[in-house]
């Protein structure tokens, strides 16, 4: 094995190969950075420019985007309150009270060595591991992915701020919008009132921009600041190795998360940032720091996103199955350039299989270094005045949105969303128990009512399928400490 | 003050709740499963769970009231217009945007939003609205061949 790595960056060394991986690097880290366009949107966007090239060639390219794009999305996140990618949804939580504190620098710093190690963890595993790993993860029926999402769920009573009551209460609230579109199982159309663009459901890139973005237009314009005056206090200095070695444990954890996630087809990143945001707050010693600036916040959030690349490619890789949305969007490209993902790869193509690996260790290399030249780009944000970044920020999300889908209604609806963002920040309605209820929904009601129809109706299955029962226990034991530490920490229902 | 709002709130979604559950969701949610849950248990459970939670917030926040704040307060709020300026330049750009396109509607509304912002300075207005919008036509119209009309 050790020997076909080798021979895998053999065959990466060479000038056009690394100057693919700094193109798709430095392209995927603005496509990220950039508030509506998805890494799935990059890779789509770049693979007609791969036609022409060597099938290794082209995974350089695309493998280099996808990183630096899980990146990206975190950097607008911690400077101006807008996630770039639904999978930096959790970085904001930390990452801009932290910027508002003058360490947006920090914050910036801490996101990018979490996400490169946390991405180093997982292709150490998918290259030593991916087979057999692959293999636990299609054992994950209805049942699992169900008992996943309830204990996925305990999130919301760690990030309710607060109230717990509020909290439950705009998570009920997120669900039930989730369940606008079509339904999972039958078809039918629900809560989409003769409108044809509801058929879709709501776009979870829509809402996130509406509720963070626009919502943080609409405070700012409202806030009275001298006209000169920056909206966040300049950044000075970046992560330092005492702040790294702060937030170690959250990486790793956040690492395991997102390669389980990842590993499992059809959950994706941004459940996999917030489960690990919420698991390191539970066990940290300051819990009550949270969502006020902690940098293990950040770590545990950004470790958790982008951990899903490495997770997401072990099904792709040895059986041929995508992990999520951009994962299928590679598996058209190994099509394209005449590669059929599974275990076929790994004997047939063993050199494409181990020069992919060996181009996922170069993109981090590169994403570490070009990260942190975009960290200094982005940092120049922090001197502008608010009269310029929100009104440009402004038009960024409407055309972001508009570039997401080509549609003006949704247009309506980030708007809506972004003056439903705007009254529950005003009144103390926390937004993350909201968004992650209306993530989990579809996941959730399709591996619900599936599971209902395998056991014709009986909840026993929940708990007679081992690794569906160890799920449900951990959501139990979850919710005892969740509740725990509320009593203990004087939090208000 | 926080407390009574959070009651009227509360009111609002348990009148939402109760028009959900007995008419939008028998009129706008059908089909029946032949095995399994109905396309409408979801939304009728999450429906009543809306209600229970929005029940449980006024009881705690009205418990809160009557033995907190005993006397009563009027407190008078400025209202801030630049608000409702600006979710108007946002429908106007929306729709603009959808008739004219682009490249018309983007520097009008870029001007309108840094005025509303507070900058007065013409020049920084003017440099600025060019600047974003031939970016942004060209990143997006050349670079990443999204049509934006």
């Amino acid at each position: 094995m050790i020997q076909d790595l080798i021979s895998g960056f053999y065959s990466i060394l060479i000038l056009k190969n690394i100057f693919a991986i700094i193109v798709g690097v430095n392209f995927g880290i603005f496509m990220g950075a950039m508030p509506g366009l998805t890494g799935t949107m990059g890779i789509a966007l770049i693979i007609p420019l791969t036609y022409p090239l060597s099938p290794i060639t082209a995974f350089c390219i695309l493998l280099g985007t996808y990183k630096g794009c899980l990146f990206g999305g975190s950097l607008p996140a911690i400077l101006i309150n807008t996630p770039g990618t639904p999978a930096a949804a959790a970085t904001v939580l930390d990452g801009f009270p932290l910027a508002q504190n003058g360490k947006a620098g920090k914050a910036m710093g801490i996101a990018l060595y979490s996400s490169v190690l946390a991405d180093l963890f997982t292709t150490l595993c998918l290259i030593f591991v991916a087979v057999k790993l692959a293999e636990i993860a299609l054992k994950f029926g209805p049942p699992e992915y169900a008992s996943i999402v309830i204990f996925a769920l305990t999130v919301i009573a760690g990030v309710s701020g607060k109230s717990l009551i509020k909290g439950f209460l705009v998570a009920s609230a997120g669900f039930l919008l989730g369940t606008v579109g079509l339904d999972p199982i039958l078809s039918t159309p629900r809560f989409t009132f003769g409108i044809v663009e509801l058929l879709r459901g709501i776009s979870m890139m829509t809402m996130m921009i509406g509720l963070f973005a626009v919502s943080e237009v609409i405070i700012q314009c409202e806030r009275k600041q001298e006209e000169s005056s920056t909206f966040i206090p300049i950044s000075k200095g970046g992560a330092t190795w005492k702040d790294l070695k702060i937030c170690l444990p959250a990486i790793f954890r956040g690492s395991l998360i997102g390669l389980l996630i990842g590993a499992i087809p059809g959950i994706g990143a941004a459940p996999s940032s917030f489960l690990s945001y919420s698991e390191t707050r539970r066990l940290s010693k300051h819990p009550e720091k949270f969502g006020k600036g902690a940098i293990e916040g950040v770590a545990a959030a950004e470790s958790g996103n982008n951990a899903v690349c490495g997770g997401a490619l072990i099904p792709l890789l040895a059986l041929g199955i995508p992990g999520d949305i951009t994962t299928a969007v590679l598996l058209g490209a190994f099509m394209i350039h005449g590669l059929a993902p599974g275990p076929e790869l790994f004997t047939e193509n063993s050199e494409i299989v181990y020069a992919i690996f060996a181009c996922m260790i170069m993109a981090n290399l590169f994403l570490f270094i070009f990260g942190s030249q975009a960290i200094k780009i982005f940092s120049l944000v922090t001197r502008l005045s608010k009269f310029v970044i929100f009104p440009v920020t402004a038009i960024l999300c409407i055309i972001g949105v508009y570039g997401f889908n080509g549609s003006y209604f949704d247009l309506w609806v980030m708007l809506f969303f972004g003056l439903i963002g705007y009254v529950m920040r005003k009144n103390d309605f926390p937004i993350a128990p909201f968004l992650i209820a209306f993530i989990l929904e579809p996941i959730g009601e399709r591996a619900i009512r599936q599971s209902l129809i395998l056991s014709d109706g009986s909840l026993l299955i929940f708990i007679t399928r081992p690794i569906s029962a160890f799920f449900i226990f951990l959501a139990i034991i979850s919710i005892f400490l969740v509740l725990n530490m509320n009593r203990l920490g004087g939090k208000q229902l | 003050m926080e407390e009574k709002k959070d009651i009227i709130f509360g009111i609002i979604l348990i009148i939402f709740s109760i028009i959900n559950y007995l008419v939008i969701i028998p009129y706008y949610v059908k089909g029946k499963a032949l095995y399994g849950l109905d396309p409408n248990f979801f939304p009728k459970l999450l429906t009543i769970l809306l209600g229970i939670f929005s029940l449980a917030l006024i009881i705690n926040r009205w418990y809160y009231v009557s033995i907190h704040i005993n006397k009563k307060t009027r407190e008078i709020k400025k209202v801030n217009y630049k608000i409702f300026y600006l979710i108007i330049i946002f429908i106007f750009y929306i729709v603009i945007f959808e008739h004219f396109g682009f490249l018309w509607a983007t520097p009008v509304t870029l001007a309108l939003l840094m005025f509303c912002f507070g900058c007065r300075n013409f020049k920084s207005i003017l440099f600025y609205c060019l600047i974003t919008t031939l970016s942004l036509f060209y990143l997006f119209e050349k670079i990443l061949k999204i049509v934006l009309h």
